[in-house]
This record gives C-alpha cells, structure tokens and sequence, in this order.
C-alpha cells in the first residue's frame, strides 16, 4: 500500500515536471478536491460503520486532548534543533516548524509579512513533511504506537493524511487524529503570525 | 457525510468493501494529483537546489520532535504495557 502511494506521488511530480499540458493542469485542483472528498467519506463511512463508537469516545481518555498540543510543541522544538544543525537563527526555525504541515498557508503569511526565502523554505519543509507523513505514518504506527502516530501529519491529519492513519491504527486513534488536525489548522493562522510578531519586535 | 450514510445504513453492507476500494483509489488519485501539483509548482522546484537539504533535515526534525513528544508523554502517562 504505502509503495502505491509513493509511486502515485512520484508519478505525479514527474509528470508535474515534465509533461504540462495547459487542459490537465487547470483540471488537477478539482481532481484534488474531488478525490479528498471521496476519501473523507471512505474515512467517516468506515468510522461510522463502528456501532459502539459512542462508547469508544466516551473510553477515549482525557489526555487524547493535549495530543495536538504536544505535537504542536514537539514540532517546534525539532524545528529549532534542526535549525541548528543547518545554522538556521531559532526564530526562523520556529517559524518553519509552526506550518505544521500546511505549506501553502505557513508559506504564503511568511513570505507577505515576514521574509520571502524564508517563506521559501517554510513551503519546501512543510511538503516534505506531508510527504514523509505518507511514509513515516505506517512505520510509526507499527513500531511506536497508534498516537504517535498521529505526530508526522501536524495539521494535515484532518484530511490529506487522515486515511493513511485511518488505515494503519484503529478508529478512536483516527477521531484524535482529526480532532488533532483540526487544533493544529486552527493554530498554523495564530502561531505563524505571532511568531513574526515576536520577531519583528526582538530582533 | 461517509459517517453519516454508515450509521443510517443507507448502503447495504456488501457495499462497505466497495467503499473501500474507492477510497482506495481516490487516495491514489489524490497522491497522484497532490505529486502533479508540486512538480508544476516552479516556486517549489526553482527553491529545491538552495534550500532542499534545509528544508529536508528541518522537516525531519519536526516530525521526530512530534513524534517524540507524544510518545514520551504517552508512556510516561501509562506506563503499564
């Protein structure tokens, strides 16, 4: 399954870079969108085909809550560590790592307020997490555990990656993962600018 | 809307395979169109050569950064297992 994915994906970028036929191109973003539905539905018909789902969330304990917010400060903090192997200030490290995943927004407020290399690279490591999400989730979730393995996706867990952890945990581990994604989307709009504010300020 | 259609058994069962299948290819279909997005996106691949190793290493530090923190956190917290 995952080598069908990465070979998908693969596909799609080199066909991406080297064959761009004007027609196809403008009909790839509804075939994206189209295709996420379909799968969110495969997802939720799956969760709702569980019929004690009502207890599970009720089992789930209360800790599924902090989920976010430990991925949240854990991506942070990997993010200044890295930063410093690449010599990256910690400022503009936190900044990358507060995409959580969502290149297009982290990069766009990024690259409109703050610095356009930057933004840059804010877009480049976010598509790379998205993409080492695919991969590491499987793995993760096999030999670490179900929640960690909600951590490699950030904010993408309430949808791109939601099936990916769908298929390789269990149903409650999905209901965090989405509740999780959906923390991280709402907080990708509110860190990346304050961080830049705090930026702007101190340096 | 999935999780709807399942709890009101709109869909006979047989079919939950079939919805399977579909999701399935639809998750092929969305790689396959979330590659073709990126290959073309000239932003991504003219900043790839400067800043691809950055960005490889700082996007692999957030994830075991996240990964690592809600596994310490998870078993620090149930530590019987």
């Amino acid at each position: 399954m995952t080598l069908r994915i990465l070979g998908s994906l693969a596909l799609g970028v080199v066909t991406g870079l080297f064959f761009l036929p004007e027609g196809i191109a403008n009909m790839i973003g509804p075939l994206t969108d189209y295709s996420l539905a379909i799968l969110l539905f495969a997802v939720g018909f799956d969760l709702g085909q569980d019929a004690d789902l009502r207890q599970k969330i009720k089992d789930l304990p209360k800790m599924n809550l902090a989920v976010p917010f430990m991925i949240a400060i854990g991506s942070l903090t990997g993010a200044v560590l890295g930063g410093l192997v690449v010599r990256l200030p910690v400022g503009d490290a936190a900044l990358v790592g507060a995409g959580f995943g969502w290149y297009s927004l982290s990069a766009v407020i990024i690259t409109q307020t703050y610095d356009v290399t930057l933004g840059a690279l804010a877009l480049l490591t976010n598509v790379f997490r998205e993409v080492f999400a695919f991969l590491l989730i499987p793995l993760v979730a096999k030999r670490v555990g179900h929640l960690p393995a909600i951590a490699p996706g950030g904010a993408t867990t309430m949808d791109v990656t939601l099936p990916i952890i769908a298929a390789n945990t269990d149903g409650q581990t999905t209901l965090v993962a989405f509740y999780s994604g959906t923390v991280l989307s709402i907080l990708v709009p509110i860190c990346v600018p304050f961080i830049i504010e705090l930026l702007q300020h101190f340096l | 809307m999935g999780f709807a259609v399942a709890r009101l058994n709109l869909l006979p069962n047989t079919w939950s395979k079939r919805v399977g299948v579909v999701g399935h290819l639809a998750l092929v279909l969305l790689l396959f169109s979330m590659g073709f997005s990126l290959g073309a996106n000239s932003e991504l691949t003219s900043a790839l050569p400067s800043l691809g190793l950055k960005a490889l290493v700082l996007s692999l530090s957030t994830i075991l950064g996240s990964v690592f923190l809600v596994w310490f956190v998870t078993r620090v917290r149930r530590p019987a297992k």
